[in-house]
């Protein structure tokens, strides 16, 4: 439960799961919604998948996200989504990066 | 590798378990006035466990048969849990009315339960909409359900709480053939 809080807790993290309610998105189509680099975003997707919030398979080349949440995990995004910080990104400003040490630049399919 | 939650609910499940056979098999040897409905408790517990032993292949390996059993283990818990009360309430050491209520929160509970992991479960992402449908549904029946039982008057608790659970099952079919027949009316899309 510690990794859903942890991955719950970030408003990136959040929107990528709001983005995904929608149906199933590429890395690439989640990434062009936000203004980090990519091996940010590859760490967001990590971190989710390691609380069993997405899962990913592979298309082609490209790596395809679906959500995978319990109704409990659901509620606990939206408690965080309006209790916590704001979710968008500022217009033309960058998210504060989170700390990863090791991250490694990817190509742009391979997240 | 277990999960906290699943030792907690297997040791939940064995605990129950060796609790209503013991009790089953004592009230078997010293009430004579329906000794077949002990050996019926008895009798549901063992072929629980066979169908837990029996479901999932090798679950340690296998997801899907890692989810089925863990059901089938919520499962024990909950008739062991029912089968409890049903024995509490034979010996007359609670009343009609504590057994009704406990009955129905338990299950509603159970609902809750099973229901809230539906949208987890392995499936195409086409039906994910679908199963978030029903998962929340079944939710927020299964709370009705469980709240009703407890804080209603016991003569509307045994009409409400079903109603209850029926028009979450209704509004979530609704909403489920609403989203089907949207789906189907949006055009694809054209290629260049």
């Amino acid at each position: 439960m510690n990794k859903v809080f942890k991955a719950l807790a970030d408003p990136t993290r959040r929107q990528v799961l709001a983005l995904l309610k929608n149906g199933p998105l590429t890395a690439g189509e989640l990434a062009d919604h936000f203004d980090v680099s990519k091996p940010t975003m590859s760490a967001h997707f990590t971190i989710l998948r390691e609380a069993d919030l997405i899962a990913s398979s592979k298309r082609g080349k490209s790596v395809v996200y679906c959500l995978k949440l319990s109704v409990l995990e659901e509620t606990l995004a939206g408690f965080a989504e309006l209790l916590g910080i704001q979710a968008k990104a500022p217009p033309g400003g960058q998210l504060a990066e989170p700390t990863f040490s090791n991250a490694k630049e990817s190509d742009e399919n391979d997240f | 590798m277990k999960t906290t939650s699943e030792k907690l609910a297997l040791l939940l499940a064995v605990t129950l378990s060796v609790c209503v056979v013991c009790a089953s098999s004592y009230l078997y040897l010293v009430d004579h006035e329906r000794p077949q409905q002990y050996l019926m408790a008895i009798a549901l517990v063992c072929f629980a466990w066979t169908m837990r032993h029996f479901t999932g292949g090798n679950a340690e390996k296998n997801p899907a048969g890692r989810e089925a059993r863990r059901d089938v283990t919520l499962g024990i818990v909950f008739a062991c849990l029912l089968l409890s009360i049903g024995l509490i309430a034979r010996q007359g050491w609670i009343g009609d009315q504590f057994r009704g209520r406990g009955i129905g929160f338990f299950t509603g509970v159970f609902v809750v339960l099973l229901a809230n992991v539906i949208p987890k479960r392995a499936g195409s992402a086409s039906n994910l909409a679908i199963r978030r449908i029903g998962g929340w549904a079944l939710v927020l029946g299964g709370l009705g359900y469980a709240l009703a039982s407890l804080l209603l008057p016991l003569a509307y608790a045994n009409s409400a709480a079903p109603l209850i659970m029926v028009f979450a099952m209704a509004y979530a079919v609704a909403r489920v053939f609403w989203f089907i027949r949207k789906s189907r009316s949006i055009p694809p899309p054209l290629s260049e």
